[in-house]
């Protein structure tokens, strides 16, 4: 039915529906990390089990300071997403810098394992791989998110939809950042220290 | 306040993959959600049944069992790893699949959009998402019942150890069955999300001209805080549900410690069972009240309608429900007493869990001084809407009794729960389901549904719950899940009683039944719902507003505006005894 189209649906606020939705899935993802970090309070507290102390990967604090980075970048780019070239340096950028996340989390990884820490051993080395992975995963859809955007915004004049879609990209990778972030001063100054 | 085109998803003629399959409409999936919650009800039920069975007659055979189901019953009698595979089952399917999805699901879909006088949800392809990863969660479970070494069988709450190791010589449920069992419940979480998130930002952004949200009805507050509840207290379950599958895979050792299976010690050393314990339950409470509300608010829309008078104390009930939402999650240890808690922790808990019986009271209170003195048109609507009051007082009582630790601890893991748990949600939540299919049904399917079968529905079922819950409150002493409780001799004396409960079961097992066949047949002979009377029960919320055949975007021309709360019933003005929310003010009237 085309008429549909056509139709108008009133709207009660300024938010777009969209963005609002991120912002609803923003509660969603900080309880899914909570949940993560109070178990890691009660076991750590828990005086019954062994805790054997971990060291924090040195590598984490490289790719703390880049996932910062990163958020300006992607800032700017959206900032100039009319400005065709100034869009481009600053997305690739961007995606540039999200990829040495990456890289300084696997070493991060490969750091744990050369002390011999592995997924399997005490759960206090476990709970940095799971909760780690389990924020790039979230990261990684960022990532091919922000990959799609900017082969498509290549060929095309930017409009208001797009713009859309961008900014909600860029408050995603912010939220993302930021819990990053958050896990970092957590694990370093309460649980790893 | 801004008006935004409506999507561009216009198109001349759907095929019958757009319409039926992935339809991006909300009565589509309203229906869909139906209809697989049906299924799911079905199989749940029978399973039920079976291990009723067993709990009846439990040192007798039937031969057609094994017929049935092959090596699960050999001689004709449930084998143990099966009949723990049944109670798990029946249970992951009954909260999740049937009362979590089935009811949200399909109310969520079919009144938000109607009744806030909206085109469709804010994103239509998101609500199809979520119908789809729950089709797909069922799908894995359902697989999961055919493996050759059994399906799930940890219980529905799915504790480790037991669930935490990978090993058939602990039972054979605990080989793919859990795995599958985990994986499916992965998917259900992500499609209650997806749900959950569309339906918040439906209600808060798309209410139509005149709709403040103190005009809303009932049922979509109710479905608001259902859907604030789920997007919080799933995420948790996720990550418990994910550690566990680390546990299982990658022998990690989060919940596992010091194990010994079959004589030799596993390698699992530093984990925490209990921590499962509190993971799962921070969200299996508010997943009770997940099921609950949408039941109140069904409830109260039917209970006004059909006494013809406005809801009593219609803001006490939506705070009711806030205060609920918030106590919700403070009680969740109140399952753990037994559990080795700190008594001055159980003391906390057990504040909150007496504090909650507040709110929930009042909500009773208001129904019964809703009805009260009201003009009763007790259609089979009603007749389940009053059901439910009965029902949620009668199994409220009991919590009561559990939530105090102290008396908890003699009472916990037996049929004194199982009775609590199954009147207060299972049956009482399943009857504002029907009171809801059967009030809304000309909506859903054009059609009205036989009233006498609705009847006969409505006493079979409501007597044979009695029957079945409340003898189980006297087998006290009787711990639950045993699978021949006659081999102690203590508990002889329940094997009457056991008898008894099991006939029942099959009664109601038949009874619905018998409502499947009515819907069935009504959706497809029923008397037909037309243009002539589009508001059969006289009504004042806006879905009675659209017209009799389904439409895409719901209203023809502009979407009605609102002018008045949606209780107005017998205001004294006017000619009819209600005023539907798009009757502006009349003179000398005041605004509720
Ligand atoms: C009046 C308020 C209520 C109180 C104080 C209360 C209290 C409790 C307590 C303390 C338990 C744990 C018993 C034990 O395992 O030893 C329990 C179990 C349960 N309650 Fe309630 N309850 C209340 C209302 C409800 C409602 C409204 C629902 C659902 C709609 C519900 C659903 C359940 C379920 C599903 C279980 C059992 C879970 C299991 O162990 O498998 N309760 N209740
Ligand atoms: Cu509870």
């Amino acid at each position: 039915m085309s008429e549909v189209s056509s139709m108008s649906q009133h709207s009660n606020s300024r938010i777009h529906p969209k963005l609002f939705l991120l912002y609803l899935s923003f509660g969603s993802m900080v309880m899914l990390f909570s949940a993560f970090c109070s178990a890691l309070i009660v076991r750590k507290g828990d005086i019954r089990q062994s805790w054997l102390d971990t060291p924090l990967p040195s590598p984490f604090l490289y790719s703390t300071i880049i996932i910062i980075i990163s958020s300006i970048t992607i800032h700017l780019a959206y900032k100039f997403i009319a400005d065709k070239k100034k869009f481009t340096l600053y997305s690739l950028l961007t995606l540039f810098l999200a990829l040495v996340f990456v890289y300084f989390q696997w070493m991060g990884w490969s750091e744990l394992q050369s002390k011999n820490i592995f997924l399997s051993g005490n759960p206090s080395g476990s709970y940095i791989y799971v909760i780690s992975w389990v924020h790039g995963l979230h990261y990684l859809g960022g990532i091919v998110v922000l990959t799609i955007l900017i082969l498509k915004f290549r060929k095309i004049q930017i409009e208001f939809g797009n713009k859309m879609s961008f900014n909600i990209l860029m408050q995603y990778c912010h939220f993302i950042g930021l819990v990053w972030v958050f896990l970092y001063l957590f694990f370093k100054f309460i649980i790893y220290n | 306040m801004a008006t935004i085109a409506h999507g561009d998803h216009g198109h001349h003629e759907e095929s019958f993959l757009e319409k039926y399959i992935f339809s991006q409409d909300h009565k589509m999936i309203a229906r869909q959600f139906l209809f697989t919650g049906i299924f799911w009800s079905l199989v749940g039920a029978a399973m039920s049944v079976l291990f009723r069975l067993q709990l009846g007659w439990p040192n007798e055979t039937f031969p057609f069992l094994e017929t049935l189901l092959g090596k699960w019953a050999e001689g004709g009698r449930i084998s143990n790893e099966f009949y723990y595979s049944l109670v798990t089952m029946h249970g992951t399917i009954l909260v999740f699949f049937v009362l979590t999805a089935g009811l949200s699901g399909t109310f969520a879909n079919l009144l938000i959009p109607y009744q806030i006088g909206a085109r469709d949800m804010a994103s239509p392809f998101m609500n199809m998402l979520s119908y789809w990863f729950f089709l797909l969660a069922g799908l894995l479970m359902l697989f999961s019942l055919f493996l050759q070494t059994g399906a799930a069988s940890g219980g529905w709450t799915m504790y480790p150890p037991l669930s935490g190791i990978r090993d058939a010589k602990v039972n054979a449920g605990s080989m793919w069955g859990t795995d599958l069992w985990f994986f499916s419940m992965s998917m259900f979480i992500v499609s209650s999300l997806l749900g959950g998130l569309n339906y918040i930002a439906t209600i808060l952004n798309l209410r139509t001209k005149g709709m403040t949200m103190w005009r809303l009805p009932l049922p979509v507050w109710a479905l608001l805080f259902t859907a604030i509840l789920g997007v919080l207290a799933f995420p948790p379950l996720l990550s418990a549900a994910l550690l566990l599958e680390f546990d299982r895979i990658f022998d990690t050792s989060f919940y596992l410690s010091d194990i010994v299976v079959g004589g030799n010690l596993l390698d699992y050393k530093g984990g925490s069972p209990i921590l499962y314990q509190h993971l799962f339950w921070f969200l299996g409470h508010p997943e009770v009240y997940i099921i609950i509300l949408p039941a109140f608010g069904i409830t109260s829309e039917v209970l006004s309608v059909n006494s013809r008078k406005p809801v009593f104390g219609y803001k006490a009930m939506v705070y009711a429900i806030g205060i609920i939402v918030l106590l919700g999650f403070l009680v969740w240890a109140h399952h753990m007493y037994m559990s080795g808690m700190n008594p001055f922790l159980g003391s906390i808990f057990t504040l909150f869990t007496l504090l909650i019986a507040v709110p929930s009271a009042v909500k009773v209170f208001n129904w019964l001084t809703t009805i009260w003195k009201g003009n009763l048109r007790l259609t089979p609507a009603m007749m389940f809407a009053l059901g439910f009051v009965s029902l949620f007082i009668s199994g409220g009582l009991t919590g009561l009794f559990l939530g105090n630790s102290a008396i908890d601890i003699p009472l916990h893991d037996t049929y004194f729960v199982v009775a609590h748990f199954h009147i207060v949600m299972g049956v009482a939540a399943f009857f504002a389901m029907f009171a809801g299919v059967y009030h809304w049904f000309p909506k859903m399917f054009g059609r009205y549904i036989n009233d006498t079968l609705g009847y006969v529905h409505f006493y079979a079922t409501i007597i044979s719950a009695y029957a079945i819950f409340i003898p189980m409150h006297f087998m006290l002493s009787l711990p639950r899940r045993y699978y021949v409780f006659s081999n102690y001799q203590t508990f002889n004396i329940f094997e009457d009683v056991s008898k008894f409960i099991s006939v029942f079961a099959i009664i109601s097992f038949m009874a619905q039944i018998l409502f499947v066949v009515n819907i069935v047949y009504s959706a497809l002979k029923g008397r037909k719902f037309t243009s002539e009377n589009l508001n059969p029960w006289g009504s004042n919320t806006l879905e009675w507003t659209t017209p009799a055949e389904h439409l895409h975007g719901n209203w023809p021309g502009e979407i009605p505006e609102v002018y008045r709360w949606p209780y107005d019933y017998s205001t004294g003005h006017g000619d009819t005894d209600f005023r539907p929310q798009t009757e502006p003010l009349q003179e000398g009237e005041e605004a509720h």
